[in-house]
């Protein structure tokens, strides 16, 4: 059988280098629903990465899940939809706690107690006044606020605490939800896995990438005829080859994101307005892609800002109105398209910030941070907990392991938490049986 | 770094970690290198420096400052800005932090022999950039590169300087950032990701619609006569490439494009011309 199938090309992303090797897979060209015929089965999976020469020694061989998962029908048609905080969001002041250690932390930070959005049954925490809309999720118990989420032994780097959430801890593997993508059992559509924004590593897999849609107005041909790059072909297994493929899956998101949101696939001009990267616009095309037929289950919608260093009253004020708009919007629009109960959408944020201000009207790097997960599949409440007097080096200490929102993340998606992260968590009792 | 870092808040009494932490992490000796209480020393040590508004420049200011002698990277005594290069150059991990940085952007490669012999010659030239700079490129006509894509900005001055074309600046920058690339404006702290994340959708989309404007704006001269002509060796040649001719993938693409502007645009598109 393995004869049958062309090699498929392993990018790895993020080292900046690139390994190609011959691996049975299905021929990426062809078309995700023509070819059931080449579908591997397990064992053709476990048989060629065993003798795949590029795992190399700092990468974990991947273990074969039951089945390869099929892409038509994948999740028993769930979506998952990742919110992503870029820069660090402020935990405390995103959900201000009723303690007095807090307003000693943050003389000139805090939320004041009258402009705190109460949570029904719940009295050590409020919301901050920019998430009031929010409050409707939480009196319908579909809501649920994870507090204090990080790792055990945080990093204060944006950059090491981004991609150990990206790649579940895991740094020599790749994205967590790319490792799913990777498990498919052959190339997705080009818009199944999409993410709105400034890019994100945790779809990235080493067989198959998401598309990146950093600008809705500018995704469009000017003065190129798409004909013209489907002519350049397909396949090749090296930086050319790859760069071929990734024009072909380019031509086909181009020309199914312009159905779906309405736009033409080709302009005479250049777009007048350059698309902004606020949660609320990436939510509304989030939305539009996961009610129409294009094929799209994964969405990641990212947004950054949330580093408030400095000036962080107005700033984050301004950041979370955006965040509570866009799931507000994107909720009315799931349930007008009948979607409601295959949605689930989670927040998250590499880390939150410390405890105390610091001098510029700002806080700095800190631990424990928060997130929220949407949908009628969540089990309503507050997770996870703050005590201001056991801060960890003057930081919220975590309290939830990144790893246990993933577990339940995977276990909405019926994917194999365990197969994926390498060991399952279940401390977090999120979803509802 | 003042600014987008926040050093020009941090004072003695209540320093701002973030240049501290980058100095460190991003722009020195990588993560691994040093410890939480190295920020936060190196935090102190730099108070004071702050930003002259209306001016750029940077202004030391004694009473924002903290001078208590730290120990920083393992050096006691550390207190000032001056301290703290001292004790950043002395740490072992700074010369093959910074030579591995130069060699994956100019040679696309992170081959550990080619590292330490730059970082030696960067030693052995008391840290002059210039000098690191020119062993990498002479490693590169060595032979000791790999593939490399291409970022938008380097491509798109390729392409501007083959074909003489001088598009319209507004319409390039904007399309430049579109692709995921503007001078001097990052999309954070860190850098570009480069590689293959130049494959991306976004990316590819604005980049075809760049290479339309560049060809657009071509002048009439040998490109562009090579591009109205039937031979793809005679524009590859005159694009500057170290290629006998496209390959085949490639020559379909530029048949399919209407001889001229058009087929220009494709050339500029094509993985012979995105690739180096």
């Amino acid at each position: 059988m393995t004869n049958a199938l062309n090699r498929r090309q392993f990018i790895q992303l993020g080292t900046g280098s690139v390994v190609v090797v011959g691996l049975g897979g299905c021929d990426r060209r062809t078309s995700s629903r023509a070819v059931s015929e080449a579908v591997p089965t397990s064992t053709d999976v476990v048989g060629s990465t065993a003798t795949a020469p590029t795992f190399d020694a700092t990468s974990p061989p991947p273990t074969a899940s039951a089945a390869p998962l099929p892409v038509g029908a994948a999740f028993g048609g769930r979506r998952l939809v990742v919110v992503q905080l870029n820069g660090g969001n402020d935990l405390l002041n995103t959900l201000p706690p009723a303690d007095g250690r807090y307003h000693d932390l943050r003389p000139t930070l805090a939320i004041p107690d009258a402009d705190i959005v109460a949570l029904a049954g719940v009295d050590d925490a409020g919301l901050h006044p920019s998430l009031a809309g929010l409050a409707r999720f939480w009196d319908a118990g579909r809501l649920a606020v994870i507090r204090g989420i990080g790792f055990e032994v945080p990093n204060r780097s944006h950059f090491v605490s981004m991609d150990r959430w990206w790649r579940a801890d895991q740094l020599t593997r790749p994205g967590w939800l790319g490792r799913v993508l990777d498990e498919l059992a052959e190339e997705p559509p080009p818009l199944f896995a999409t993410a709105l924004g400034s890019g994100a590593p945790l779809l990235n897999g080493r067989l198959v990438q998401p598309t990146v849609i950093t600008s809705p107005g500018s995704f469009q041909w000017v003065d190129i005829q798409p004909a013209w790059l489907t002519a350049m072909g397909d396949g090749g297994d090296d930086l050319a080859g790859i760069a071929r493929h990734a024009f072909q899956r380019t031509v086909q998101a181009v020309t199914d994101f312009a159905e779906i949101t309405g736009r033409a696939t080709t302009s005479d001009d250049l777009p007048t307005r350059e698309g902004g990267a606020t949660i609320a616009e990436g939510l509304s095309v989030a939305a539009q892609l996961l009610a129409a037929d294009a094929g799209t289950q994964l969405v990641v919608v990212s947004a950054s800002g949330f580093d408030t260093h400095a000036n962080q009253l107005p700033e984050h004020a301004a950041l979370l109105a955006d965040v509570a708009a866009g799931i507000d919007a994107f909720f009315d629009s799931i349930e007008a398209t009948g979607l409601a109960d295959d949605v689930l959408l989670v927040v998250t944020s590499e880390f939150g910030r410390r405890a105390a201000e610091n001098g510029s009207g700002g806080c700095d790097h800190g631990a424990g941070g928060l997130s929220l997960a949407f949908g009628h599949g969540v089990r309503g409440g507050m997770f996870g907990e703050v005590d201001l007097a056991d801060l960890l080096d003057g930081d919220v200490r975590p309290t939830v392991a990144p790893q246990a929102l993933l577990t339940r993340c995977l276990d909405w998606l019926g994917v194999d938490a365990g197969h994926i992260l390498g060991a399952r968590d279940d401390s977090l009792d999120l979803l509802l049986a | 770094m003042l600014a987008y870092l926040d050093l020009r808040e941090s004072t003695g009494s209540q320093p701002n970690e973030n240049f501290s932490r980058e100095l460190l992490e991003l722009f020195t000796l990588g993560e691994g290198n040093y410890s939480e209480a190295d920020v936060q020393a190196g935090a102190l040590a730099l108070s004071g420096w702050t930003l002259v508004r209306g001016e750029g420049s940077a202004r030391f200011v004694a009473r924002r400052h903290d001078d208590s002698p730290q120990r920083y990277l393992g050096v006691a005594g550390v207190h000032d800005l001056d301290t703290v290069i001292d004790a950043v150059l002395a740490h072992a991990a700074l010369p093959g932090f910074i030579a591995a940085a130069v060699a994956g952007e100019l040679l696309g490669s992170d081959d550990e022999t080619v590292v330490d012999r730059l970082s030696t010659v960067f030693v052995a030239s008391g840290f002059d950039v210039r000098s690191l700079v020119r062993a990498t490129l002479a490693e590169g006509l060595a032979g000791h590169s790999a593939p490399l894509v291409l970022g938008p900005v380097p491509w798109f001055a390729t392409a501007c300087r083959v074909t003489g074309a001088r598009p319209a600046p507004k319409q390039s920058v904007q399309l430049l950032r579109a692709a995921g690339q503007v001078p001097m404006l990052p999309p954070n702290v860190a850098g570009w990701p480069g590689g293959t994340a130049w494959f991306g959708a976004s990316s590819l989309v604005a980049r075809a619609n760049l290479a339309a404007l560049i060809a657009a704006a071509a002048p009439a001269g040998e490109v562009l006569a090579a591009a109205q002509g039937d031979d793809s060796a005679v524009l590859a040649d005159v694009l500057g490439l170290p290629i006998d001719d496209f390959a085949d993938a490639s020559l379909a693409a530029l048949d399919a494009a209407p001889a001229g502007i058009d087929r220009l645009a494709v050339a500029l598109i094509t993985p012979e011309f995105m690739i180096a």
